[in-house]
């Protein structure tokens, strides 16, 4: 042991500058993200249109619902790269299902649209949980046997085509809006941007407000001090994955409601886009840190860029750099964090 | 990476299939009374309708001519489909056709097909670092960019405006499109082209550029879209925004000869479709193929097979619904 | 011993030190002769400043105020790598042994012996060769061909002496060489201290070991938060004035001990085997009393308490709760029986270092106190931890810091807390004190006594025999495994517990 530690007293002497230093380290992000806003704000005119500011909420919806999933198991200290696979297969199962029922009332469409997303999600993060908690296999690998398998029976179900012909009433969720007005009969606020507000809302609630949420946090900031404390680890982290995978699902159910189309290669690397967003929000891979809100703000940098690049007319090459380093200014940002831990 | 991860995997797998079909396969042939040809077929990925479509076409023709046909899926990767053709080489078949991925990355095994004694066949993509390919059946994509530009000029008349194009560069078919799109609208006057983006392959991606683009210009009149999932995220957009911008997809998919059908639903939009012909594709391969090997010659090095138009009159009299 | 007094030249001097990082003074003017042939202890509590001392002697930091003198000349070391040149050598307490590399190597690492124009060639024999004649000269029974990291902790000490005697050192520093070793390896390692000192060389030993000063100290130095308080002959000063002079006052119950009286049976263990670890446990641990849990390292101890904790499965063997049996799946089920288990390994399996005091504490209590539908009830976190801060005394901002920064006692008192919290009754606790300054260990007695008077029960593991013998109402002593032992207060002496912990048995 250590028996004069300059540093310790130092900590101790500047609580309030460790604070700070914390505090504008997590807030880079949100630096980011105005700095962004008022970026695009000046170099287009239609960036802050109160359209495009709608359309961008819908269209980080997507990956806001895979975010959220994947922070809870990201917190846990683990990972999941299947969630672009598993919404892909929940998104084409809730297709086939929408045309075996083409004349039935909305109420019936989205039974089936949010059942098939708790079905799928439910079975893939359920067999994914037990891989992981029960046989011990590496997250990584489990998670990729699942990305394949899901990806392949998102094929069989359709035999390779996609799923088209839809009756509308399936577009509800996805493309659908509300608050018509004569000037804007199809509406004005994206169905999608609400159902994705609540979720985000409930599952920030369930990961804060419960007891199942502080045991989240408590197998990701030392597993053998939660087994200890009498925690069951192995169905806390069984758990997460199903909430992760029935989030992916929900995304995936809303790819295909948007589209009003069942593409079994929809959500393809999404993943990455998650984690990024995910790791943004100052989740840390080591587990123990993370905030479904704070994921939001990395989903928000993310749509904002592809958005205004959009607008802008750049290059879809430069599009593809930048997307680059912002994951890769996530990793920085992980990796301060992980300085810090040490 | 992921695509290669899963490679590694599906080959472990694939390897274990070869090793176990060729021999029963063998067994089979060499019981009959008359040996039948055995080619291998490769397509680009199984997991697009359009190389579906013209692997059905193959599996039928061959049966048609007594070929016995060995199909395999080349996942879109180079160094998959080197080892489909090395594997096949072992088998001593009688021929090999394959949708290459990427030209310069199958040339090796290509060559070592072909310093084995057995002809190489391409189809959809074609391999020019190599030149020992006995035929080549394709789609002409720069014609088919041309056909689409066509459409566009008939579709906004004399006014003109502006229109919209979403590709996808990573594929060389995408990129021929595009150049011939886009080479024939430079000389169109009355017709800017506003926009220019990449989906990706991923129709969720085309959704949101579209619905970019018509928050910057509600007033798009067109949007020619380089593949049909690309057109069917274009029309996700176009609806919810209310727009009335007209589309004209690529690849003549099902799915999009039923929406311009719908003459009152998704085909007040996605108006025209131009075609590939992959039964055709399919079709025309076995049958170089089938003549090289009784015959002893092809009817040509290029077999161009070219694009057409689908629209809802096409639709109509070729009674396709 | 060679214990008289030293009357050449001091080979090292350090003048009027002072060591400020910003926002805090480290070392306040601290001067102290080290002469050669001796065996010099820096004492001090936790904070007291030896370690800032030693890093600005072995050239990690440079002084903000005064000098640093070295065979009569000022030494101004830019890094650590001028300081060994010079021949200070640091063995630290945390050995740095590569575990693929031979004991040859680790010795010559980083000067390894070279041939070839430009010295580009290892000359490996030599090398082997010249750390086996170090070996041989220490009289250890270690090849230089070995791979060090098949070797015993206290070996692996043997190769950091042998690179201090190849190195040809005139100073070294040892920061707490005997914290992992056994008795007899600690013998050992006194063994190479007194050779070093034969040649001459002068040794800075730090250690919160008082009872091994009397073997090895000739002379001593006391630093109180960054202050310099005493340096002497250790003749001229006993034991009781040392540990006042580190803590700043007279410690007169030191272990708060008391005299507890036993209740009813709490904990019954009859046979608990682990096949391969342990055999045939049997103990009885009652209300109001505190069982002390005595051996040397490899006892196995630390394994029985899991076994009792359910953390581990057992073999056979049966398990009794306040008289009755219980089956006891997991460690969840332990705690429903109100059984608490503080781990010796803090940083490792007792804390969650990245989460707050509040999360830590609460953790094993929020499935009891949960509202409706398994919500949190923030007010009742609020108010037990409110309640544990103040009895138990945890200095710390407030309930919301992270836990990572605080003390090793306060971090100890967290734990403490949480099982109190979690309303155990019985508590097993291996090696509470661990690493924790000597007030914070008076303090933590206290806390022990406090629950075993309020009705509780506590089985303590410790390899501390003033601790077992202060601490104890009754001493269990482990060997390799077996119980070989149970000794009541009266009956327990060090010489008895050492005797029964380290002889075989005559049966």
């Amino acid at each position: 042991m250590d028996c004069c530690n300059p540093y310790r007293m130092k900590v101790k002497g500047e609580v309030t500058m460790e604070k700070l230093k914390e505090w504008s380290k997590k807030n880079a992000v949100v630096i980011v993200l105005l700095g962004l806003i008022v970026f695009f704000g000046i170099a287009n005119k239609t960036f802050l249109t109160p359209t495009n500011v709608i359309n961008i909420t819908a269209q980080m919806s997507i990956n806001a619902l895979l975010c959220v999933g994947i922070t809870y198991v990201i917190i846990t200290g683990g990972i999941d790269i299947s969630i672009g696979s598993v919404a892909a297969f929940a998104g084409i199962f809730a297709a086939y299902l929408g045309l075996k029922f083409p004349d039935a009332p909305l109420v019936i469409i989205l039974f089936i649209q949010i059942g098939s997303a708790v079905l799928i999600g439910g079975i893939c993060g359920l067999f994914n949980g037990i891989m992981i908690a029960k046989f011990k296999v590496v997250a990584m690998i489990a998670t990729l046997a699942m990305m394949t398998m899901a990806r392949g029976l998102a094929y069989v179900i359709t035999d390779g085509q996609p799923v088209y012909g839809l009756p509308d009433s399936f577009a509800w969720l996805g493309a659908g809006r509300l608050l018509k007005t004569e000037s804007v009969p199809l509406g004005i606020i994206p169905i999608i941007t609400i159902f994705t507000i609540i979720i985000v809302v409930l599952m920030h609630l369930l990961l804060t407000k419960t007891v199942f949420g502080r045991h989240v946090f408590a197998v990701g900031s030392n597993e053998k001090v939660a087994h200890l404390s009498g925690i069951n680890v192995d169905w806390v982290k069984i758990r997460a994955h199903i909430i992760c995978s029935i989030m992916a699902a929900l995304g995936g159910v809303c790819v295909t409601s948007k589209l009003n189309n069942g593409q079994p290669a929809a959500c393809d690397a999404y993943e990455m886009y998650a984690i990024a967003a995910t790791v943004l929000g100052g989740t840390s891979f080591l587990g123990g840190i993370g905030s479904v809100l704070r994921a939001m703000i990395g989903c928000a940098i993310i749509a904002i860029i592809n958005n205004g690049m959009n607008l802008m007319q750049i290059s879809s090459y430069w599009q593809k750099v930048i997307m680059g380093l912002i994951i890769l200014l996530a990793v920085i940002v992980d990796m301060a964090q992980k300085r810090e831990k040490d | 990476m992921k695509k290669r991860m899963m490679g590694i995997i599906l080959s472990a797998a694939l390897a274990a299939t070869t090793l176990a079909v060729p021999a029963a396969v063998h067994a089979e042939a060499e019981g009959g009374a008359e040996e039948a040809y055995q080619v291998g077929f490769i397509v680009g990925s199984r997991e697009h309708v359009f190389y579906n479509l013209i692997e059905s076409a193959i599996k039928e023709k061959c049966e048609e001519l007594g070929i016995e046909a060995l199909c395999y899926d080349g996942e879109l990767d180079a160094n998959i489909q080197s080892n489909h053709i090395e594997n096949l080489v072992a088998m001593k078949v009688d021929a090999i056709a394959l949708a290459t991925v990427d030209a310069a990355g199958v040339g090796p095994a290509i060559k070592a097909a072909d310093a084995a004694g057995i002809p190489v066949f391409t189809f959809d993509s074609g391999c020019d670092t190599v030149d020992c390919i006995v035929s080549h059946v394709g789609t002409d994509n720069v014609k088919g960019g041309e056909l689409g530009a066509e459409v566009v000029q008939d579709l906004l008349g004399e006014e003109g405006g502006k229109v919209g194009f979403i590709g996808n560069p990573a594929s060389a078919a995408c990129l021929d499109r595009e150049n011939g799109f886009l080479t024939t609208m430079e000389k169109v006057d009355n017709i800017e082209v506003e926009f220019n983006g990449n989906y990706q392959g991923d129709a969720n991606v085309a959704a949101s550029l579209v619905q970019d683009w018509l928050t910057a210009d509600p007033e798009l009149d067109a949007i020619f879209c380089a593949g049909d999932p690309a057109a069917s995220g274009a029309l996700a957009s176009i609806k919810s925004a209310g727009a009335s911008t007209l589309i004209i997809g690529y690849d003549g998919n099902p799915e999009a000869i039923d929406a311009i059908y719908a003459k009152d639903g998704d085909g007040k939009w996605w108006v025209s479709e131009i075609s590939q012909n992959p039964p055709l594709i399919g079709s025309t391969i076995v049958e170089q193929i089938h003549k090289y090997l009784t015959e002893g010659k092809v009817d040509a090095e290029q077999i161009p097979i070219d694009p057409y138009i689908i629209d809802y009159d096409y639709i109509v009299e070729e009674g396709l619904k | 011993m060679d214990k008289k007094e030293n009357t050449n030249q001091p080979i090292l001097q350090v003048k009027n030190i002072s060591k400020v990082f910003p926002g805090v003074k480290a070392l306040t003017d601290i001067s102290i002769d080290f002469y050669p042939g001796e065996v010099h202890a820096l004492l001090g509590e936790n904070g007291a400043g030896k370690s800032t001392l030693i890093k600005i002697i072995s050239g990690v930091y440079t002084p903000t105020e005064g000098k640093v003198i070295f065979e009569n000349q000022e030494k101004h070391y830019k890094n650590p790598g001028e300081a060994l040149d010079c021949g200070i050598s640091v063995i630290h307490q945390e050995l740095s042994i590569a575990n693929e590399l031979s004991v040859a190597e680790n010795i010559y690492v980083g000067r390894e012996p070279s041939t070839g124009k430009k010295g580009f060639i290892l000359n490996r024999k030599r090398m082997e060769q010249d750390a086996q004649k170090a070996l041989d000269f220490m009289g250890v029974d270690i090849k230089s061909t070995d791979i060090a990291g098949k070797l015993s902790a206290a070996q692996q000490q043997m190769i950091e002496i042998a690179k201090v005697i190849t190195r040809n050192s005139k100073l070294v520093i040892m920061d707490e060489p005997t914290s992992s070793l056994s008795d007899s390896e600690i013998e050992a390692l006194f063994k190479q201290v007194e050779l070093l000192k034969k040649n001459n060389v002068a040794i800075i030993y730090i250690t919160h070991r008082l009872k091994e000063l009397p073997v090895i100290a000739d002379r001593v130095t006391i630093l109180r938060d960054g202050q310099f308080v005493k340096s002497c002959l250790f003749k001229d000063i006993t034991e009781a004035e040392i540990v006042a002079n580190m803590v700043g006052r007279e410690i007169s119950d030191y272990y708060n001990q008391q005299e507890h009286t036993r209740r009813k049976e709490m904990l019954r263990v009859e046979n608990l085997t682990v096949e391969g670890l342990f055999k045939d446990i049997s103990f009885t641990a009652y209300q109001g009393e505190i069982l002390g849990v005595a051996g040397l390292v490899g006892a196995k101890r630390t394994e029985v308490m899991e076994t009792i904790f359910a953390d581990r499965k057992k073999t056979s063997g049966k398990v009794y709760v306040q008289g009755e049996e219980v089956h006891l799946k997991s460690p969840r089920d332990a705690i429903a029986h109100k059984i608490g288990f503080v781990t010796e390994d803090r940083r490792r399996t007792g804390l969650m270092l990245e989460a707050s005091i509040k999360n830590n504490i609460v953790l094993p209590s929020l499935k009891m106190t949960k509202k409706k539908g398994g919500i949190l009830n923030p007010k009742w976190e609020k108010q037990v931890c409110d309640e544990y801060f103040g009895k138990l005394k945890i200095k710390a901002p407030n309930m919301n810091t992270l836990i990572k920064n605080l003390s090793g006692g306060n971090q100890q008192k967290v734990i403490l807390a949480k099982w109190l919290v979690a309303q155990s009754e019985i508590l097993i606790l291996d090696e509470p004190t661990r690493g924790i300054d000597v007030n914070a260990k008076a303090e933590f007695y206290g806390l022990m006594n406090a629950f075993v008077e309020e009705g509780g029960c506590i089985v303590m593991v410790s390899s501390e025999m003033p601790e077992i013998l202060g601490v104890s109402d009754r001493v269990m002593v482990m060997r390799e495994g077996v119980k070989c032992g149970e000794l009541a207060k009266e009956e327990a002496t060090e010489y008895r517990i050492m005797q029964l912990a380290s002889i075989q048995s005559e049966a």
